[in-house]
């Protein structure tokens, strides 16, 4: 019995020698999270990447984005993980947060804004601008969107040189046993088009996993990966060992394309340059 | 009220029941306290004493939201559903006459879990009416998929009027495969953003607590359970067994169908509020009987408060742990309790004198 | 009175209890015997309420047991098994005590302590039941068992056992036996299955003899206990002796020719 008193009043000591919250900062200096890494990316781009003091795991640009505290990745996400870092304000993709943690936020009465993951270079040029008019910094913002314009006319110009149109199929893979293709109305169907490459995948939606036949009925020209996705199946050596991926004519010829997943897929400020890139390695 | 000993027995019970109210109550002081934001126990009492009327706000209102809108609610939402585990594994462990039964090892739990689950599916998209209805359509439809799967094994396991233990124990495991394939489908189908994630349903979770959620507790947890702490008596009757307890006046099929149905809804709440957490219906009743004797009449409060305790601990532990992530609380209970298991096998084994 | 009228029961076309009829009157031991099979077992299951028959009526004091829920049949008859477990480490008083659930006594804590002394278990009230030995748990469910019926009511009860005595020594199925008798002084009926004839012939007062389902011969005990009817009923040669002493019927199943070949060996 007193070794249970003495337990409760250690930690009731404990908790009381805990640090007091931080006094609320002046209004023009606010204490950001982000969660969702083209959010995360965008706003610092806008000028404004001094004020976050918390992100999620898939902002990872700019690299010093990665040496903040993480809050996590998505359903993983805890209110009070994030109260606990004393934000201001949180900024986050629409369904990135699981309904219960957003509702929880917002009976502690924090602001939290939530804006769409774009999956087309429209959606990119809305959130850049809906972004900059929350910040009220369209100078910012319009001088992110004239970047981006340029960027995708370089595109533009590159593809009018180069009119053929490969196939590509994009695999996403988390270790050999949990490899999936995309298909249609996700970002990789949108960034081959973008990069005037033929999606391979047709005839469904979202991500299935791979089956050995289909890979092959889809016959792409090339097979494209994450960085991070390569890497979880032992680099392109171990790409062999994936049935369905070896019999492909891409992996004979060695036309295996990966990009930073974030670079890849975010849809952020930086799309043109990806689609530039890709459009470019498609085209050897 | 039958008993013999004129007031020690009934009085030491008491006793009892009152010592673990007092340990549930001081747990839940300290649950309030910690966690991944820090609040000095100062700030936290005059929270406390300003939510109950007798201070002024002195703290930040921030961590006054913490507190009372997602520790408090999350602290009560432990308390009512390892309670109901605790008194619905003690009562099923009465009724099927064996100490190794507990509502996750003969199905109510993944029963629960994929009605839950196809709930969710059948009104993903949907708002308005359906959505605000989900506050209880959700739990409701949870438990006639856990009573649905317990009928099943409970007729699986019978024949000739006895309930073997084996056969209980393999369509036990039987319909847990079943229903957990069927979950795996499900989701695999299923809309991603109409549904929590596989290891909210399978190794269950606390974090989403809220008040929305906890009327729902209260109505369909903790009053079924003060329902099942007055049958003690058919409880201690059942033990003897179906036919004996017949002979001595229990109304026997009436008793078991009232005990499947309420168990079955306790444990079918519990489960599509936090998912499905394991272990605590089988070892709450065991500590209980081990400590104070095999008497229902204290083993069903016994094991709901022992329940709502254990499940703090757990909670807590999930919680501290990994901060500023957290433990699936199932996890938690699953490395307190399997080892628990392992023993309470070998220790069934040893020879009895 | 506990009265049987003609019933009969079937499994899978087989009559298992053909048209029997039978009475127990308060104040009398009723030893039911015979061979394995005869039908013992249904029979007492139908008696007791635990089965229902289509065919013929039980009746409790002239109320029919179909009309009976189990919680007023529990009130005029008790039954006590030939096995019954315990999986959770109730106290021997805890289960003693179980008895009580359909009593409305208004002093239990006497009841519950006088009948355990009666079956000499007073001493065992707080070991564990499960830690006993086979003896004591029998006397155990005896006590609990009777506790149902103990106290005196204006109407007679009745006890029903299935050989409550197979794991008693000789010393303790006596006890048992002689605790039955005091029953039958406090309104009580007592139906005994037995499989030892000699503790029946010692203790009962009617016998109901069954082979086949049927009952051969009912009747108090020195009518019923006849060489020719205990041979016919149990397919063996049984002699019916007395006692030098007391002049009690002995049952002796031993063969004067085994008796022959030992002394010769010997």
């Amino acid at each position: 019995m007193i070794r249970v008193f003495a337990l409760i009043l250690t930690l009731l000591v404990v908790a009381c020698k805990a640090p007091q919250n931080q006094e609320s900062a002046p209004s023009e200096s606010r204490k950001i999270i982000t969660a969702g890494g083209t959010i995360t990316e965008i706003v610092d781009a806008l000028g404004f990447g001094d004020q976050i003091i918390a992100t999620d795991i898939t902002s990872t640009y700019p690299a010093s984005m990665q040496s903040l505290p993480s809050i996590g990745y998505r359903n993983q996400i805890k209110a009070e993980g994030i109260l606990a870092l004393g934000p201001d304000l949180i900024l986050a993709e629409e369904g990135y947060l699981s309904e219960d943690v957003v509702n929880q936020l917002k009976s502690a009465q924090i602001e939290i804004h939530f804006f769409k993951k774009p999956i087309r270079v429209e959606e990119t040029k809305k959130l850049i601008t809906d972004l900059a008019a929350f910040f009220e910094a369209q100078v910012e913002g319009n001088r992110l969107l004239d970047q981006l314009q340029a960027d995708l006319d370089s595109l533009q110009s590159y593809l009018v040189l180069h009119t053929s149109s490969p196939k590509a199929a994009f695999i996403m893979a988390r270790g050999p046993q949990t490899v999936f293709m995309a298909g249609e109305s996700t970002f990789a169907q949108s960034i081959f088009e973008l990069a005037g490459l033929q999606p391979a995948a047709s005839g469904f939606k979202d991500f299935v996993p791979v089956t050995p036949e289909a890979l092959v009925t889809m016959n792409p020209d090339f097979l494209v990966f994450f960085d991070s996705g390569i890497e979880s199946l032992g680099g392109k050596e171990g790409l062999a060992q994936v049935k369905g991926l070896s019999e492909t004519p891409a992996f004979k010829n060695g036309h295996i394309l990966s990009f930073d997943g974030h670079y890849l897929s975010g849809f952020g400020p930086r799309v043109g340059k990806a689609a530039l890139e890709l459009a470019k390695a498609a085209r050897p | 009220m039958w008993t013999t000993q004129p007031y020690s027995k009934t009085q030491a019970q008491n006793l009892i029941i009152a010592g673990l109210l007092a340990i549930l109550g001081v747990l839940a002081l300290v649950s309030l306290s910690l966690g991944a934001y820090q609040i000095p126990f100062a700030q936290l009492l005059g929270v406390i004493l300003n939510g109950l009327g007798f201070q002024e706000a002195a703290a930040e209102s921030q961590q006054a939201n913490v507190l009372l809108q997602i520790r408090l609610p999350r602290i009560l939402l432990a308390t009512l559903i390892g309670g109901g585990l605790g008194v619905a594994g003690a009562s099923l462990q009465g009724m099927f006459r064996n100490p190794l039964v507990e509502p996750g090892l003969i199905g109510v739990s993944s029963g629960s879990a994929l009605f839950a689950v196809i709930y969710l599916v059948l009104i993903a998209g949907s708002t308005g009416l359906w959505k605000t209805m989900s506050a209880f359509g959700l739990p409701l439809f949870a438990f006639a998929g856990g009573l649905i799967h317990v009928a099943v094994v409970y007729r699986l396991s019978r024949s000739q009027g006895k309930t073997e233990t084996s056969t209980l124990i393999l369509a036990g495991v039987a319909i847990n495969a079943l229903a957990g394939a069927l979950i795996g489908l499900t989701l695999f189908y299923a809309d991603d953003a109409a549904l929590r994630s596989f290891t909210f349903w399978s190794l269950g979770d606390l974090g989403g607590a809220s008040w929305t959620k906890v009327p729902t507790a209260l109505l369909l947890i903790l009053i079924p359970s003060l329902f099942l702490f007055r049958d003690y008596r058919a409880l201690n009757a059942l033990s003897l067994g179906e036919h004996e307890a017949f002979h001595m006046g229990v109304n026997v099929s009436q008793i078991k169908i009232k005990l499947l149905i309420t168990t079955a809804l306790i444990v079918g709440v519990g489960v599509s509020l936090a998912g499905m957490i394991g272990f605590i219906g089988l070892i709450v009743p065991h500590l209980i009987r081990i400590g104070f004797g095999a008497d229902h009449r204290l083993v069903l409060p016994g094991a709901f408060l022992l329940g709502a305790i254990l499940m703090n601990v757990a909670d807590l532990i999930a919680r501290l742990i990994v901060i500023p992530a957290e433990m699936p609380i199932g996890v938690v209970t699953a490395l307190i309790g399997a080892p628990f298991f392992i023993w309470l096998i070998f220790n069934l084994n040893k020879p009895k004198r | 009175m506990l009265q049987a009228s003609r019933i009969h029961f079937c499994i899978q076309k087989r009559p298992v209890v053909d048209q029997i009829s039978l009475t127990l009157q308060a104040g009398e031991i009723l030893a039911v015997l015979g061979p394995n099979g005869a039908g013992k077992s249904t029979l007492f299951k139908i008696l007791s309420g635990e089965i229902s028959c289509k065919h013929g009526d039980v009746d409790y004091n002239g109320l029919p047991v179909r009309n009976l829920n189990s919680k007023k049949l529990a009130e005029v008859r008790a039954v006590m098994p030939q096995h019954s477990a315990v999986n959770f480490p109730f106290s021997a008083q805890e289960v003693v005590e179980l008895g009580l659930f359909s009593t409305q006594s208004k002093n239990p804590s006497r009841l519950v302590q006088d009948v355990m002394e009666a079956t000499n278990v007073l001493h065992l009230k707080d070991s564990n039941f499960q830690h006993l030995s086979g003896g004591e748990k029998q006397r155990v469910q005896l006590a609990r068992v009777l506790v149902q019926i103990w106290e005196q009511k204006p109407f007679p009860r009745y006890l029903l056992l299935d050989e409550p005595t197979s794991s008693l020594d000789i010393a303790q199925q006596h006890g048992v036996l002689s605790i039955l008798r005091q029953l039958t002084q406090r309104n009580i009926g007592v139906l005994i299955i037995l499989h030892e004839l000699n503790l029946a012939a010692q203790y009962a007062d009617r016998i109901a003899l069954l082979k086949n389902g049927m009952i051969t011969s009912c009747g108090p005990v020195h009518e019923v206990l006849k060489e020719t009817t205990l041979h016919q009923v149990f397919d063996y040669p049984i002699q019916i002796l007395q006692h030098p002493h007391h002049g009690g019927l002995i049952v002796s199943t031993s063969q004067p020719s085994l008796q022959k070949q030992l002394i010769k060996q010997a």
